[in-house]
């Protein structure tokens, strides 16, 4: 199927041209009483005004703690979720107001990587019949034909087409998220977010997954948005990187710009986090920060700046005032939201910052640790 | 706890209302001409059968009979005459009930105490020769029909014994009121009482052992175990009273079900209870009879039911939240 | 804390979760060839399947095997059925399983009796089985007022005495084998909607459910294509399970005289004419032929059912007690 195979070339994109659009993204999940009646007691803020653009044929790199928003902004750009309120404009066509008709043309622009290889392929379908089914939804080739371009897709990922009749369990974990993105490719999409692509294989396994990310996007011209918490590999394979926290974006600028001097305390900590000596020799110092303190819950987000209660630099402005996003003086395009921004080569004061060769920022945290957030900042508070 | 039990009451009420209604629709809902020509009998002039009609409310609608049915029942104890003898249903209800009784109270003691041990046994020790000996226990008498081994101990343990070898260790036939004598009434229990608690003891058996496997897989056995505790000690007090509330569920349903009517057993010991009673009066189209023990056993149910929710609130109280 | 625990912690999936790009050779295969592996090293469970093949093969054949035998299952054989007195003649040369009081071949009645509890057992099944995966299907996927509605009213059904409701629906409609059949299939598919439910409220939120979303499936799609082949497994567990329930139910009616109506050979209907006037006290045969068969049909389905359960969930049944 030309579909499939016929590379696209690499497609010279203007500066400035937007694919993916998103301004004041806001999605809320209500948290319900525990009553019959299930009234509405508050609100889990995930996703707090949101506002990115992604560059036609580029990678955008999104980054942040576990339980930022990152996967809940990426399921509504999918339509995965309806947004609570804001703008997703895709080619300049508004997403959020589409009518479920018409969102089946966007399913076919618009594709998801997900996280988990395992989870992701149902284990009772074929490969043959879980890579076909984007076609089968969308009236794509039928018998033979679809045979045919499920096997160009296998072989395109680098998998073998004697592998049509196998089913999922048969194939390792890099192996399957090799299928996850074939899946994802079938329908020619383009934009595709990759939500953690990678963090569920070994470290091993991590690079070649990525190449053959980079590789499919040259060949198909692709727009990714591309999520992460491992900061070396959004390094590796962004043009641009945001950084979020909370529900917010509190970053956003080129990939050499934004890791060579970061402004706001939070990707500062976090940068200084990432065990890799040229970017710590670019930035001057080798210290590593630790970020003490929990999480505060989305569902309660202090007031200000939302970093205020786990920030060193913390003076009274930031819990009263939220600071929006301005840029940086040599870089327009590097934007950050801070009232007293980290300048270059600025000693890290020792406070609730702690300096410890072992400690790393906190990785992903098991899922119950999330559930305890709540209580542990009650204690605290 | 107390508006949980009042709710409940409630709710049983309502369901035993809609059940009375239902059957009340199934019986008499169709042709009343023809009820009131079948009570009447063959020979009956169409006058006699329209005096009938009038005379047993079959010309009023079909709800005001069923609330009059209802008001009858709850207010007089009055659950309509026999078609037959003209006798009251309540009165045959009252001969039957007490050897239904006890076919299902000896029948229950019987099967708890095989089927609990038994399970538990199974479940301490998964895989052993036990717990295959077990299993081969429960399929084998989950495979064999109630009214086949019924038969089957009757012709061997009364028959048998009776007539060939002349033992009469036992009787059968007929049910001597407790009343009256209760070694005779015990002796002449023994062989239904085998009879409906094997099945049902194999049936225990399984659940318990499911049951307790589960619970013992959790982890806080082995936290309780960790601590230091007895292997006894965490089996019974962890394992076995967590593992116990589906057999509960199940033992509230079951006794409920029976008391309606041990049909099966009934029939083939030939015991004249609520079961038997049903039956009999099913195959000579008397139908006050068949609607009676139909609503006795489904207001059995139903408050069997509620009393098994009742426990459970009163022994977890997460329940009454739901 | 073992190796193994750890696995099972980790693999959300529940299936073996081979490592790295190697070929994943050892733990490749598929969950079906695994069960199938178990399966075939549990004798009990190949031999009762294969008698379960043979029953259904003499329950088609029926009319073909009584021809052969030369008895067909309603002829009744005064002469060499029935002795001078006129009482049923016992297993011998001419009749295998001896004859009835009619004089009628017990061997020709078994069989033809195969039928009727073969497809009561197996028809009644797959009736509760279709209802009970689609409402525990709709009941697991929507959740909420859906879920709500469709549990308790499984749970009503569930409580509801077979029996008592056997006897009402008899005294209005009469007795019949359709009666028997819808009864049945009736009582079955509440407990299976409610496993199905089960299932689908945790399989929803799996991964490949939101993949199949973002492909553009539709909710009937993700329930019917996505989900349900999921459910298989466990659909065939408890099918083979419920089909020895049925079977006994349908003899037990048909023993009651509220199922399958004489002269139609059912094995309850059989026994229950043995018990007539004790007459089984003189012909044994009469009780023993198709109580046996029962008995033995009853048993091959619980212990293939028992079989492919233990086959399709192999980590049930480890304790945390210790010694
Ligand atoms: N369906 C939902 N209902 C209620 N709350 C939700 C829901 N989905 C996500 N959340 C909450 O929204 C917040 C953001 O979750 P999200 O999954 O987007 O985080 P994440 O950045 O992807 O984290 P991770 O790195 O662990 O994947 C969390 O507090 C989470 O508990
Ligand atoms: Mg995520």
């Amino acid at each position: 199927m030309s579909t499939v195979t016929a590379p696209a070339g690499p497609t010279v994109h203007p500066a400035g041209d937007n694919l993916l659009e998103i301004t004041d993204l806001v999605k809320h999940f209500p948290i319900k009483s525990g009553s019959l009646l299930g009234r509405t007691v508050g609100q889990v803020r995930a996703v707090d005004g949101v506002t990115l653009s992604v560059r036609r044929g580029r990678t955008l790199g999104l980054v942040g703690e576990s339980g930022c928003g990152k996967s809940t902004l990426a399921r509504v750009v999918t339509a995965l979720q309806p947004a609570t309120s804001g703008s997703i404009k895709l080619n300049g066509t508004e997403l959020t107001t589409l009518r479920s008709g018409q969102m089946r043309g966007l399913r076919r622009q618009v594709q998801m990587v997900f996280q988990d290889p395992y989870g992701s392929l149902n284990p009772r379908r074929r490969v043959g019949s879980i890579l076909g089914e984007p076609y089968a939804i969308h009236d794509g080739p039928k018998g033979k034909d679809r045979q045919q371009a499920v096997q160009q897709l296998l072989e395109r990922v680098g998998l073998s087409s004697d592998h049509y009749n196998r089913f999922p369990t048969e194939f390792s974990g890099g192996q399957r998220q090799r299928l996850g993105i074939a899946r994802a490719l079938a329908l020619r999409p383009e934009l595709v977010v990759c939500d953690e692509p990678v963090s569920a294989l070994d470290v091993s396994i991590q690079a070649q997954v990525l190449n053959l990310l980079e590789d499919l996007q040259d060949e198909f011209g692709l727009t990714y948005l591309f999520i992460a918490h491992d900061l070396s590999v959004v390094r590796h394979v962004s043009d641009e990187v945001a950084v979020m926290y909370l529900g917010k974006i509190v970053e956003r600028g080129p990939v050499e710009s934004l890791y060579s001097r970061p402004r706001h305390p939070y990707t500062n900590a976090l940068l200084s986090a990432v065990p890799d000596p040229s970017a710590a020799a670019q930035r001057g110092t080798s210290t590593r920060i630790v970020l003490t303190g929990d999480v505060p819950s989305p569902a309660a987000p202090p007031s200000g700046c939302r970093f205020h209660t786990r920030c060193p630099k913390a003076q009274d402005l930031c819990s009263q005032e939220e600071p929006l996003l301005r840029p940086t003086p040599e870089d327009p395009e590097h934007v950050f939201a801070c009232h007293y921004p980290v300048a270059a080569g600025e000693p890290l004061s020792i406070g609730t910052w702690s300096e410890s060769a072992q400690a790393a920022v906190p990785r992903r945290a098991p899922s119950p640790a999330r559930t305890s957030i709540t209580k542990n900042r009650e204690g605290s508070a | 706890m107390f508006s949980f039990v009042v709710r409940r009451v409630i709710y049983l009420v309502i369901v035993l209302l809609i059940l009375s209604f239902l059957t009340y629709l199934l019986f008499f809902g169709g042709n009343p001409g023809n009820i009131a020509a079948q009570v009447v009998g063959r020979n009956a002039t169409a006058a006699q059968i329209a005096n009938t009609r009038i005379r047993l409310g079959l010309n009023h609608s079909l709800l005001y009979q069923w609330w009059h049915y209802v008001t009858q029942a709850v207010f007089h104890g009055n659950l309509g005459t026999d078609f037959q003898n003209q006798e009251p249903v309540i009165t045959e209800i009252k001969q039957a009930l007490p050897v239904t009784a006890s076919l299902t109270i000896g029948g229950a003691i019987l099967w708890m105490l095989l089927g609990i041990p038994i399970g538990i046994q199974s479940a301490t020790k998964p895989r052993s020769i036990r717990d295959r000996l077990s299993t081969i226990f429960a399929l084998t008498f989950l495979s064999i029909p109630s009214f086949v081994l019924g038969l089957v101990m009757l012709y061997f343990l009364f028959f048998d014994l009776t007539d060939h070898a002349h033992l009469h260790w036992f009787p059968s036939g007929t049910y001597v009121p407790i009343t009256q004598n209760v070694g005779q009434w015990f002796v002449h229990m023994i062989l239904p009482w085998i009879s409906i608690a094997l099945v049902s003891a194999a049936v225990y058996t399984r659940l318990m052992r499911a049951s307790l496997l589960d619970v013992l897989g959790e982890d806080y056995i082995r936290t309780a175990r960790a601590k230091g505790l007895p292997r006894r000690t965490v089996l019974f007090k962890h394992g076995v009273r967590a593992a116990l509330s589906p057999i509960v569920t199940q033992f509230g349903l079951d006794i409920g079900t029976l008391l309606g009517g041990a049909v099966i057993t009934e029939q083939v010991f030939s015991l004249q209870g609520i079961g038997k009673l049903s039956l009999t009066s099913l195959f000579s189209k008397n139908l006050p009879v068949v609607s009676g023990t139909i609503l006795l056993g489904a207001a059995f149910i139903v408050i069997f039911n509620a009393i098994v929710d009742v426990l459970y609130a009163v022994l977890d109280p997460r329940v009454r939240l739901s | 804390m073992s190796a193994t625990d750890l696995v099972d912690i980790s693999d959300p999936g529940g299936e073996p979760a081979p490592t790295a790009d190697a070929p994943a050779k050892i733990a490749g295969r598929t969950p079906m060839q695994l069960a199938l592996r178990r399966l075939r090293k549990d004798k009990l469970a190949i031999i009762s399947a294969v008698f379960i093949v043979l029953l259904i093969l003499v329950a088609i054949f029926a009319p073909v095997i009584t021809a052969v035998i030369g008895h067909g299952p309603n002829v009744q054989f005064p002469n060499t059925g029935l002795d001078a007195f006129g009482t049923p003649v016992g297993p011998g040369k001419h009749f295998l399983f001896g004859t009835d009081e009619l004089g009628r071949d017990v061997l020709s009645r078994v069989i033809y009796g195969a039928r009727v509890s073969l497809a009561i057992g197996i028809g009644a099944t797959l009736i509760s089985l279709i209802i009970g995966m689609v409402v525990g299907i709709f009941a697991g996927f929507y959740g909420g007022p859906v879920d709500t509605f469709l549990s308790r009213f499984m749970d009503l059904l569930l409580s509801f005495p077979f029996l008592l409701l056997a006897i009402a629906l008899v005294a209005r409609f009469g007795p019949s084998f359709q009666l028997v059949l819808y009864l049945l299939a009736f009582f079955g598919w509440p407990a299976i909607g409610r496993l199905v439910r089960g299932q689908v409220l945790a399989l929803k939120e799996r991964e490949f459910v939101e993949a199949a979303r973002s492909l553009g499936s539709n909710n009937l799609r993700i329930m019917f294509v996505d989900i349900l082949p999921n459910l298989l497994p466990l659909a065939v567990v408890y099918s083979t399970l419920l089909v020895p329930i049925n079977i006994v139910a349908e003899a037990t009616l048909s023993f009651l005289g509220l199922g399958v109506q004489l002269p139609t050979a059912s094995w309850g209907g059989m026994i229950s004419e043995s018990q007539n006037g004790s007459l089984y006290q003189v012909a044994w045969w009469l009780l023993v032929f198709p109580s046996i068969a029962l008995f033995l049909v009853t048993l091959a389905f619980n212990l293939l059912g028992d079989g492919l359960r233990d086959a399709l969930d192999p980590r049930s049944g480890r304790s945390q007690l210790g010694k």
